[in-house]
């Protein structure tokens, strides 16, 4: 057994004899989850769908999972709160139930509830995801939010995932699920946000379900310290008419993947899909996008920006599937990157695969420095160097935070990309 | 011609797409191959199998000298221990290499020296294929090296060419008379190694083409080479190496047909380019080997082909022109690497996938040298149960500042059993570098067809002339009959597709 | 010539034509008037066959024959033209090469030789001129760029090139200026012959100024409401459209 492996299962072994009285089921569910996750191993260079990205830092460090005694002291001002929203409040892996607060039209749960009553949402399908597979076998933080049927929900509900003040490289495996019923509404915030002076591994697994005609807006902001690897999967179904708008923001971590996958499961179902990461030093972001249009009349739209500085080094691989037989889809893909340093590097893949005729596909990319033209007419008119360049990589970033159709949320995001913006250039 | 069951067919396909009435035909007979006969002369062939003794007898009978038999040799054991690749989408049976023969030639005396000592069945064969080689001295400019199955048979014009020092030749006639430029070119831009077909090529190729241009000379014709594949269970292994030195420009073309068969040929074949300083090669291919039984999808060539060329030099030039028509299976990604500063490199493709014709075919632009600049326009077409595939890629590498880099994928699909599907790959480590990519996958428009049929053009018709349309821009890049004849094999191949 | 009995047309379950009576005589030019969405195209659509309505109701027969059996190229075939409202752009068609298949699918169908491509040349540059277009057009991709104005003299340039019995002018003269409007009335009146009729679909009075219709209908809402001669589009120019709903 490698090494790493050993010492996932050491602290699979820990976890299992932590919860000595754990649903046999679950337990069930864990095991074959971690048996899986050791015949696959952490993925290698030669693994198609994982070449451009090196876990080897996953190996160098043993990462212990985080128990009671590594709750903090916690902070009187929580840090990255939205105004006008609720709040779900989670750190180090232990849910503040008391400093949260809940809208009284959903239900929260915690893990072991919520699998009790919903077994058939946590069968794992995505079996050739080794992490995935690990969060199943370990998940032990996260939170369920379930919608009734018909609920609107007046504000958002910002969830903080936040890692502050550990003493040991501490590891979670936070499970979310989002289930919006029948004709509801709803605005989630899903927020990592750490500070650290050690190296952590977060490994979110998020099942976003929505049922018919239910509109969801999903704002994923990643912000963990820049020492973290954070990887994680989002998987969204989309019932028949639901509609999602999913904006996906990441800034933080040395190391961060995440996988979306989103699957129409009926006809006429829309989403965008929008991504903004800004990266620099050794940062190495990696997104992965499938959509499969199985079903008739949906419309998906895909728009993720990279903004790379220093010596950091961006992915995306975007693919849509089309199956046979399928008719009416509409579907656009567009990745845009800017290189803001001659040592960053841009890995793209943007594919389609289509089996059905009916359909109409399209994608784009681009890679490419800031255009000397609008810099040179921005000073023309009087706006210094490093003014221009900033308003040009702002305007960059502008079409995807003009997404978010939440203005606190919009405020909260814009100011951060500013002040990255200012911060690169006061380095360079 | 059109015939009538075809055109029912294809009737049906529009209608029953707009009404779900999918009551009427299921399919009609398809166009059958137009160049699928086989030639009656006598070949000589080695019996199936490779091992270290048929890579000898093949270089004995070339009566090659040591250093390429060992070259050979050195090629074929690292084909052992390669493995074939799986990464594309093309889904095909395991190929039994030792089933194969690897050496088959027209039975013939000696070395011929005009025309006129051609077997005559050989010339009838050109004949059908549209090449009449005596009408071509007199009527055309082009000069044509016909490979048939692995032996190179007769060059014309060859005189017109030694004038301006051009040397286009049999790549075995180039191993006796030109030993130091092969061997100083050979496997320099497709390393054996390179790939599980480039090895098993380099062990056991048999024939092929080489063209020489020297310093500042622009060939005064464009160079043509048809290949065609005749004897039964045999795979065609040619080469081809085309050197233009500083400041020469030189144009090639290259014609592939095969007869019909029930089993699966193999072609593998390499080809390398080499663009010194200022200069320009231009090669461009039309394909139409055997695509197997359209109704059973039994047989056709599977062609598994390595093409690269190096731009070498400053300001050189190299451009891919392809159609693919034919084929069962079709692996194919001619590349250029843009090593000297301010070169280009450019690929067009039409690849055409009907009935049970898979294609995964696409380029590779590699920057390394400053203000170089690529273009990429694919068009793919698929239709029946054809499956497209458009797999690219561009490296931008770390030196090289300024690279441009632009890439259009546009794909049709005719009949609701096909499918297209891209995958470009693009790797930027400059941030110089401007790189766009587009791509587009739709039916063929609806309001098209309407506005064609309310002219009174027939469904089949307007079909053609969207797709041919639709393909302009790459057909604008093939010399003038080239573009005609594709145009027309375009059709051809359409005709039988969509039942 | 074309006889439209009770003509009534649905698409995605939605009634547009509501029950269509119209009969047009070799020589007779009409015109069909009414506002935007009234289902003007909808009727011209289904004379020539396009495939997304759905004919619920009634007959339509041209020259005795059932017109609502044959296809699309069939109609064109036997001498009906239509003049797109949006004519669509085919890339890399060239216009002249498509105009000469069309012509020739049509010499073929009367069993009459394919004409050349240099006697085709002559005969297009004769036409080119009647239309005010230039001859560049003609190497260009069909309808591929061409501004609004420039898509409808190339439909009529098409409707003098293949000689249609019966031509269907959809909207041929908006988004025309006042000197484009006059060459195309002028290419049609100059076509007009004691065998040859015309439909034409407009909102606007000014192109019947210039063309002199012998009938006038006005369709309202999937209905023909009024039919009359030339003074009924003065009526309307006047009143609108209003005093003419119930
Ligand atoms: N393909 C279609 N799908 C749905 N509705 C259509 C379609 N075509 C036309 N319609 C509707 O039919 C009505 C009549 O349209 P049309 O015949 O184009 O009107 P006009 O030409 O008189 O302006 C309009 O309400 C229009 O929206
Ligand atoms: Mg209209």
């Amino acid at each position: 057994m490698a090494r790493e492996i050993k010492q996932f299962q050491k602290q699979f072994d820990n976890l299992l004899a932590y919860w000595p009285n754990e649903d046999p089921e679950l337990r069930k569910l864990r095991s074959k989850a971690f048996d899986q996750f050791k015949s696959l191993g952490l993925p290698t260079k030669q693994w198609e769908e994982w070449q451009f990205t090196d876990f080897s830092s996953l190996k160098k460090i043993n990462f212990r999972l985080s128990q009671s005694k590594d709750l903090p002291q916690i902070p009187e001002n929580i840090s990255g709160r939205i105004p006008n929203s609720y709040l779900i409040y989670i750190v180090n892996g232990h849910y503040q139930k008391d400093l949260s607060e809940i809208p009284e039209s959903i239900s929260i749960s915690t893990g072991i509830d919520h699998f009790q009553s919903n077994k058939e949402l946590y069968i794992d399908n995505n079996n050739l995801n080794p992490f995935s597979a690990l969060n199943t076998s370990m998940m032990n933080s996260g939170i369920c939010i379930a919608l009734d049927s018909n609920t609107v929900i007046d504000k958002p509900i910002q969830v903080i995932y936040s890692t502050i003040d550990i003493l040991n490289p501490l590891m979670n495996h936070p499970r979310f699920i989002f289930q919006l019923g029948k004709n509801s509404e709803a605005t989630i915030i899903e927020h990592y946000k750490g500070s650290t002076e050690l190296a952590y591994f977060i490994n979110p697994v998020s099942n976003v379900i929505l049922e018919d005609n239910a509109k969801l807006c999903h704002f994923r902001i990643e912000e963990d310290d820049a020492l973290a690897n954070h990887i994680a999967s989002t998987n969204y179904i989309l019932n028949s008419d639901s509609q999602l708008n999913s904006v996906s923001t990441s800034s933080g971590s040395k190391l961060f993947r995440h996988n979306i996958n989103l699957a129409f499961n009926n006809k006429g179902g829309y989403a965008t899909i929008n991504g903004l990461s800004t990266i620099k030093n050794d940062q190495h972001h990696d997104q992965h996008i499938i959509i499969d249009h199985f079903h008739n009349a949906c419309q998906s739209e895909q728009l993720f920006k990279y903004i790379l500085s220093d010596r950091s080094s961006g992915v995306f691989n975007g693919k849509v599937v089309v199956k046979e037989n399928t008719q009416h889809t509409d579907a656009d893909q567009a990745n845009k990157n800017l290189l803001l340093s001659s040592d960053a590097i841009m890995n793209t893949n943007p594919q389609l695969e289509i089996y059905s005729e009916d359909v109409k596909c399209s994608h784009g990319s681009t890679t490419g420095q800031i255009d000397s033209e609008a810099l040179f007419y921005l000073q023309s008119r009087g706006i210094s160097k490093s003014k221009s360049i900033e308003l040009i990589i702002n305007g960059f970033a502008k079409d995807i935070v003009e997404q978010i159709n939440n203005e606190d949320v919009k405020n909260y995001i814009n100011t951060k990309v500013t002040n990255w913006i200012e911060e690169v250039l006061i380095d360079a | 011609m059109p015939n009538a069951l075809a055109v029912a067919g294809l009737l049906f396909q529009y209608r029953a797409n707009m009404k779900n009435n999918q009551s009427i035909i299921d399919s009609a007979i398809s166009q059958e191959y137009e160049y699928g006969f086989t030639t009656d002369i006598d070949q000589e062939k080695i019996p199936p199998g490779l091992n270290e003794d048929v890579i000898k007898i093949i270089s004995s009978k070339k009566q090659e000298p040591e250093w390429l038999l060992d070259w050979r040799l050195k090629a074929y054991k690292q084909w052992l221990k390669m493995d074939e690749p799986d990464w594309s989408k093309l889904n095909y049976d395991d190929i039994d290499f030792q089933a194969i023969s690897y050496y088959a030639a027209p039975k013939q005396k000696e070395k011929l020296k005009s025309l006129d000592e051609v077997d005559p069945e050989l010339l009838e064969t050109y004949n059908k294929l549209g090449i009449p080689l005596e009408e071509q001295k007199l009527l055309s400019n082009v000069a044509v090296d016909a490979v048939f199955d692995s032996v190179s048979v007769t060059t014309t014009f060859k005189e017109e060419l030694e004038k301006h020092g051009v040397i286009f030749c049999s790549f075995s006639e180039a191993v006796q008379k030109h030993p130091d430029i092969i061997k100083k070119y050979l496997g320099s831009v497709v390393p054996t190694t390179d790939n599980y077909f480039a090895a098993l090529n380099s062990a056991v190729f048999s024939d092929g083409s080489f063209v020489y241009i020297p310093k500042n000379v622009r060939c005064p014709m464009e160079l043509s080479t048809y290949f065609r594949i005749n004897a039964a269970k045999t795979g065609q292994f040619e080469r081809t190496l085309i050197v233009a030195e500083e400041g020469s420009h030189v144009s090639y073309l290259e014609g592939c047909t095969a007869p019909m068969r029930d089993e699966n040929q193999l072609h593998a074949a390499v080809v390398e380019l080499v663009a010194h300083k200022n200069a320009e090669i231009k090669y461009s291919t039309v394909q139409n080997w055997y695509p197997g039984n359209p109704k059973t999808g039994k047989g056709g060539i599977y062609n598994f082909v390595t093409k690269r060329g190096t731009c070498l030099g400053d300001n050189s030039k190299i451009s891919w022109t392809q159609v693919e028509t034919g084929s069962a299976l079709t692996w194919k990604y001619p590349s250029c690497i843009l090593k000297g500063n301010n070169s280009i490199g450019e690929f067009y493709s039409v690849a055409l996938s009907n009935n049970f014709q898979q294609a995964d075919t696409g380029t590779k632009m590699i920057h390394l040298g400053k203000n170089t600049k690529s273009t990429i326009i694919s068009k793919g077409i698929s239709a029946g149960k054809g499956q497209n595939t458009y797999r690219g890629g561009v490296k931008i590498m770390k030196n090289a500042d300024n690279a441009r880099n632009f890439s259009q994928c546009d794909s049709i699909l005719i009949g609701e059993n096909c499918g297209a599907h891209t995958f470009p790959y693009i790797d930027v480590r400059n941030p110089s570098a401007q790189m766009e990519h587009e791509a587009s996958t739709s039916k063929i428009g609806e309001d098209q067809l309407f506005y064609c049929n309310q002219r009174g053009i027939s469904t089949e018709d307007a079909v053609s002339l969207i797709v041919n349309g639709f393909c302009k821009d790459v057909f604008n890049e093939l010399p003038m009959e080239f573009a005609v004849e594709a145009q027309k094999l375009m059709e051809v191949s359409l005709e039988g597709a969509v039942g | 010539m074309l006889i439209i009995k009770n003509i009534h047309a649905s698409v995605d379950g939605k009634e547009i034509l509501k029950g269509i009576n119209l009969s047009i005589k070799p020589g007779e030019l009409h015109a069909i008037m009414g506002r935007n969405g009234s289902g003007k195209s909808t009727l011209a659509n289904i004379i020539t066959g396009r495939d997304n309505f759905l004919v619920t109701k009634g007959s339509i027969t041209y020259n005795g024959n059932n017109l609502l059996e044959m296809s699309i190229e069939d109609r064109a075939l036997a001498g009906i033209f239509m003049s797109f409202q949006y004519p669509v752009s085919i890339p890399g068609v060239n216009n002249a090469y498509f105009l000469r298949a069309a012509l020739n699918a049509k010499l073929k169908h009367q069993g009459k030789s394919e004409i050349n491509a240099s006697d085709f040349m002559r005969l297009i540059r004769e036409k080119v001129k009647l239309v005010n277009l230039d001859e560049s057009y003609l190497s260009r991709a069909v309808n591929d760029g061409f501004s609004g104005g420039e898509k409808k003299r190339n439909e009529i340039l098409q409707m003098l090139t293949l000689e249609p019995e019966l031509s269907i002018l959809d909207e041929t003269d908006s988004g025309l200026d006042i000197d484009a409007l006059k060459t195309i009335a002028e290419g049609v009146n100059n076509f007009r012959t004691e065998t040859r009729s015309f439909l034409a679909i407009t909102h606007y009075q000014r192109l019947l100024e210039y063309m002199h219709p012998d009938y006038i209908h006005v369709l309202i809402d999937g209905k023909i409401v009024k039919s009359g001669d030339i003074s009924l589009a003065n009526q309307l120019e006047e009143k609108g459209y209003s005093w003419l709903e119930k």
